[in-house]
């Protein structure tokens, strides 16, 4: 066990380290960041101060080691556009992304899995039919799509909800969260909503499959022929069962959202992660790129690893070499 | 009693959603501007400053904010002209180099420091001396800076440079004692000005808050504090002028516009920008038309000029631009001092263009690519993308190549041109066509000062001959008269397309008054209750 | 039920008979979901191919456009010109047509991607299986890397780096989508090796990986069918993710997904049809793409549910 757990620390360890090269190298092509921070007036030789400045002049070499160097102290240099330290903006950034995927998943829970159980538990039923239909086309939709016709049918159309933006903010534990300001939570519904909704969809099927998979199982019948009343088994029993897969999937899908609300806070404008990825792409804002990468990296390879140190624990049946 | 559970869900969702929407309309009037009394703006902003250090940065966002903290020597009078501002009088003396300047007595400082020559002799030697600070470019011309009492300086230009004092304008004035010896980030942390306001507190990628500086040595604006939020996406902003929560917006976006009037609680105003939007030819390669090994078709005259007639430009201002903007036939905006409201645009033809094109010897046309930015503030995307059907219907093959800001630059710059076809902007508010032009149309050959915009490379010695002339012409109707003549040889050699000049255009409250500045800032003090 | 009548028929029936005869033809025709979809299916591919001889105009031909015809809203709508049903965009480009020519592009990638997709991950795992050792391990580490990053994050960052274009997205397409293949055919591999007659064949001197892939590839085919039809609609979900962010197709070729960003800037003055068709048709091509997906999978694999 204890040599399994180190042979994937390697792992995670060498993965980390062919992306961070990988990163480093090809994020020298994008571009020529000079022409980000200087005027289109400015004489030659002020560009070339600022390369100096920027370590742009060395050897790419020397710039990787200082580069990992420093991404070990958490520093990876000041944005090219906001001049401030990357990691300090990227952290300030987090909540609002943090809140949006939190509120996208209560919403995805509280509306998938009722929905889920029920058409599960009456599967032949017309409604039931109408929700997996339903799921489908939550799949077929890009969210980038859902996105646009929610703004259109419900800020452009019903002026329910503001079509872009933050609501304003309020300090909660020391980052500012738009939840609990007034007003805040009307900005957020519909962002979280898109990012929800395909989520919604395949979750649905999910909870379905594990209920109707769970409702045939004899300790089913038993129970009710003990006469267990049918909610007491639903929800007692096979609904239970059936959620061990729905959250190892969803557990999975954790990853998708983060993906995805660039997407979201594309369309919404959401001044979180993923706007804050795109629009350094857009202005060639290297420093940020590569910290969002190296860091994106670390999560997902961290995930991994510990989902699966926790199969092992979780199924002994589980191999593992 | 699923279908229970699940109604019941329901129904809460529905409260709940209810519930939001009541609250979140009621709560919108919260975060509207102050109304404790007192006079406040909320203007809403495209992108944030990057430093309060006035010298730090040529560009718009910066210049306006430190027109707020600080004041320069010569200040903007209507349509650009100018008038004092530290600087009470100027005059040129004999030498026709040294520039005297009279320092306007009693000022003080935010700190509570006098005002007075050190200061300005700091403030400008501090710029000189860090090739680092943008606003150097300014100052290409300055010799030296000598205090010659406590209220007099002289500036010594290179060579005579009639409008020198025009340059002055965007050069801000800082305390000697509090910054001598600091960094630019520790002067950005903390910035003493004479302006007409102080800074409150400037959360980055946020907002800025000012206050009135009452103690203000020139009329005060009526605004008493002022917040500049920073709201980088246009549809955002103009949600937040119609709740009420922003009091003005710019940049609206053309197609914005007609949504906008519609709405009884804002006021929308235009007026012409200084930013000409136009097409440069690279006439600096003989081979290469983007790409292949051809001759390169724009050194001839004759094909530059049927592309002029090509182009249909009013058709393109009409829909593209939604009619918010003007046809441009010169770099120079109207309000120059050399502008000629006469002259003639080659008009649209496209027969014309296609005998032309004929005559020159490519009667089946050619090749071209132009370079656009996908992310410019004038439309460029689409404006290229019109060019090009124009373009094609007289036989050229274009191909439009869009590019993010930085890539865009990359390839059209003047030291290493990349580029045979290309549309871009240019926007200048010295309100003197000779300046204009020396950017533009002066041949450029890497020395500072001269033909900075001039990406193409055209090159006409006469042309360089005129402006060194109008450069040293102190009489602004003689020097007109110079300007002119270059302006229409550029003309005749169509050595650029000039498009359009965009209207800014504004969203303002209803009841509050706004009246445009002429160098598209937006200032404070033009805001009337 | 069909079946048990047959059993005593001839053995060398033809394919289209026996499929006619299957239990797999008997649920196709009394499924609703799986017949709608292969009617969508087949109206959309027939559109991408022959769209081009009845659209009323050709978008990419820049000297057509006329300006003049910008910004038209559907026809139905006041201020409608009945040449140009679903409106016009910014520079006079017909909606109709586009989303026609656009399919094409649309459907061009999310195919050929996952054909090359399947060719790259069957040869993979067959080499994967079939060889084990150093050479598995290190297809099989670098699938799991793959794997622990969601799918658009890695074609966003790839594209980043490397600009847009079709050839670059029918690569990267080509990297991530390879991996379930991978997996699913080297576990086939790993299982037919074991098998006696792979053995006995052995013996005989045919050559060794030629084998393995007669024995596997029948076997994973069903498996294969489904995982590649629900990919193609994945595939064109995610192009049209990319192109909207900006990083997929070029300009000058625009897929569906890029159509509905040109659309979105002008979304929010009420110019919706540029964006909204487009969006729409995308929906419609992937969902018949999943009803039959869904279908299909549920016949050969109830397992995979």
């Amino acid at each position: 066990m204890f040599k399994y757990f180190l042979k994937r620390l390697a792992q995670m360890v060498v993965t980390l380290f062919i992306v961070s090269i990988l990163v480093f190298v090809l994020a020298n092509f994008i571009g020529d960041p000079v022409n980000m921070l200087v005027s289109p007036k400015a004489p030659p030789e002020v560009r070339e101060q600022v390369r100096e400045e920027l370590g742009l002049n060395r050897p790419i070499l020397e710039q990787y080691v200082s580069f990992v160097s420093n991404a070990f102290k958490g520093d990876f240099g000041k944005s090219y556009i906001y001049k401030v330290d990357v990691l300090s903006l990227i952290a300030q950034r987090v909540p609002a992304t943090l809140e949006l995927v939190f509120v996208s998943v209560v919403l995805a829970l509280v509306i998938s899995i009722p929905l889920g159980v029920y058409a599960g538990a009456f599967p032949k039923r017309k409604s039931s039919t109408l929700v997996m239909g339903g799921s489908i086309l939550g799949i077929s939709l890009p969210s980038f799509f859902i996105g646009i016709m929610l703004i259109y049918i419900f800020s452009l159309k019903l002026h329910w909800f503001p079509s872009s933006g933050r609501g304003a903010t309020t300090s909660f534990l020391g980052m500012n969260f738009s939840l609990f300001a007034p007003g805040g939570l009307k900005y957020i519904i519909l962002p979280a909503l898109t990012l929800s909704v395909t989520n919604i969809a395949s979750l649905v099927r999910l909870t379905r499959a594990g209920v109707m998979e769970n409702m045939r199982q004899d300790y089913i019948k038993f129970a009710r022929a003990k006469g267990v009343s049918t909610r007491k088994v639903l929800f007692g029993h096979a609904l239970k069962n059936a959620l061990i897969p729905v959250i190892t999937v969803f557990g999975m899908e954790i990853g998708s959202l983060i993906a995805f609300t660039t997407v979201t806070e594309t369309i919404y404008s959401w001044p979180g992660l993923g706007k804050l990825l795109i629009d350094s792409i857009n202005s060639v804002d290297r420093p940020i790129i590569v910290a969002y990468l190296i860091l994106t990296t670390v999560l997902f390879v961290f995930i991994n690893f510990v989902v699966d140190l926790l199969y092992t624990v979780i199924d002994p049946r589980i191999e593992f070499r | 009693m699923k279908k229970r559970t699940i109604a019941l869900i329901l129904s809460v969702a529905l409260c709940l959603s209810v519930a939001l929407t009541g609250c979140g309309a009621g709560d919108s009037q919260q975060s509207n501007p102050a109304d404790d009394g007192k006079k406040s703006l909320t203007i809403a902003v495209l992108n944030d400053v990057v430093s309060l250090d006035p010298a730090v940065k040529d560009s718009s966002a910066e210049m306006q904010m430190a027109s707020h903290l600080y004041d320069p020597l010569v200040d903007y009078d209507t349509d650009l002209g100018k008038k004092p501002g530290l600087a009470e009088s100027w005059t040129v003396l004999d030498d026709g180099v040294t520039w005297e300047f009279k320092l306007r007595q009693g000022v003080k400082f935010s700190n509570g420091n006098d005002f007075n020559a050190d200061d300005v002799v700091f403030s400008f030697e501090r710029i000189l001396n860090d090739p680092t600070l943008e606003m150097g470019v300014y100052l290409m011309r300055l010799q030296e800076i000598k205090k010659v009492d406590d209220y007099t300086v002289q500036l010594v230009t290179k060579i005579p440079y009639p409008v020198f004092a025009g340059s002055l304008i965007h050069i801000m004035m800082l305390d000697k004692e509090t910054c001598e010896g600091l960094t630019s980030e520790e002067i950005a942390a903390n910035p003493v000005g004479t302006g007409r306001y102080r800074l409150v507190e400037h959360v980055k990628e946020s907002y800025i808050k000012l206050v009135r500086n009452d103690e203000y040595w020139g009329e005060l604006p009526e605004a008493e504090t002022v917040e500049f939020r920073v709201i980088a996406n246009a549809a955002t902003r103009t949600t937040a002028l119609i709740n009420g929560e922003v009091d003005f917006i710019s940049n609206i976006p053309v197609m914005d516009v007609e949504r906008l009037k519609n709405d009884p609680n804002v006021q929308v105003v235009t007026n012409p920008s200084l930013s000409c939007s136009y097409m440069g030819f690279d006439l600096l390669n003989e081979h290469g038309s983007a790409g292949t090994d051809d001759p390169n078709p724009l050194l001839n005259v004759k094909v530059r000029q049927a592309i002029y007639h090509a182009i249909d430009i009013q058709t393109i201002v009409d829909t593209v631009m939604n009619g918010y903007a003007t046809v441009a036939n010169s770099y120079m905006p109207s309000i120059c001092v050399g502008y000629n409201a006469d002259v003639e645009r080659p008009a649209y033809d496209p027969e014309l263009a296609k005998q032309l094109l004929t005559e020159a010897g490519y009667p089946n046309g050619f090749y071209l690519r132009i370079d656009a930015r996908s992310d410019s503030d004038m439309n460029a995307d689409q404006v290229s993308q019109a060019i090009a059907s124009y373009l094609e219907k007289v036989g050229i093959k274009t191909e439009v190549n869009l590019l993010p800001r930085a890539s865009f630059y990359e390839k059209v710059s003047a030291e290493n041109l990349q580029s045979s076809f290309f549309m871009a902007g240019w926007g200048d508010s010295s309100g003197e066509g000779m300046v204009i032009f020396n950017d533009m149309l002066y041949t450029y050959d890497g020395k500072p000062g001269m033909g900075e915009g001039n990406k193409g490379h055209y090159s006409n010695a006469e042309v360089d001959a005129l402006l060194d002339q109008a450069s040293v012409e102190p009489d602004q109707a003689k020097r007109a008269a110079l300007v002119e003549q270059v302006d229409q040889i550029a003309r005749d050699e169509a050595a650029y397309i000039p498009l359009f000049f965009k209207d800014n255009i504004f969203g303002v409250r209803a009841g509050i008054h706004y009246t445009p500045s002429a160098d598209d800032h937006i200032l404070a003090w033009d805001f009337t209750f | 039920m069909g079946e048990m009548k047959k059993m005593g028929a001839a053995p060398n029936k033809s394919l289209f008979r026996r499929l006619a005869e299957s239990e797999f033809f008997h649920n196709y025709k009394r499924s609703p979901s799986a017949i709608i979809g292969t009617v969508i299916v087949v109206l959309v591919l027939f559109i991408a191919l022959f769209g081009p001889l009845f659209a009323p105009q050709n978008p990419y031909d820049v000297a057509s456009l006329s300006l003049t015809d910008s910004y038209k809203p559907p026809a139905w709508e006041a201020g409608g010109d009945a040449r140009f049903i679903f409106g016009t965009d910014s520079q006079g480009r017909d909606i109709f047509s586009s989303l026609i020519y656009g399919s094409r592009i649309s459907l061009f990638i999310g195919v050929v991607g996952t054909l090359l997709a399947c060719a790259v991950g069957i040869t993979l795992g067959l080499i994967s299986g079939y060889f084990g050792g150093r050479v598995d391990a290190i297809i099989m580490r670098l699938a799991d890397i793959l794997l622990s990053f969601p799918d658009i994050l890695v074609a966003l960052f790839i594209m980043t780096m490397f600009g847009r274009g079709v050839s670059k997205l029918l690569v990267v397409f080509t990297i991530i989508g390879c991996v379930t293949y991978i997996r699913t055919v080297r576990a086939e591999v790993l299982t037919v090796k074991q098998m006696e007659y792979v053995d006995a064949a052995r013996v005989i001197g045919i050559p060794n990986i030629l084998i393995i892939a007669k024995h596997v590839l029948p076997n994973v085919m069903t498996t294969v069918i489904v995982l590649s039809t629900m990919k193609v609609g994945g595939l064109i979900l995610a192009e049209a993710t990319l192109s909207f962010l900006g990083v997929g197709v070029p300009v000058t070729e625009p897929s569906l997904g890029m159509l509905v960003k040109n659309g979105f800037d002008v979304l929010f003055s009420g110019y919706w049809w540029i964006a909204v068709m487009p969006g729409l048709y995308i929906m419609l091509i992937v969902f018949g793409i999943n009803l039959l997906g869904d279908f299909l999978r549920d016949e050969f694999n109830p397992k995979l549910k």
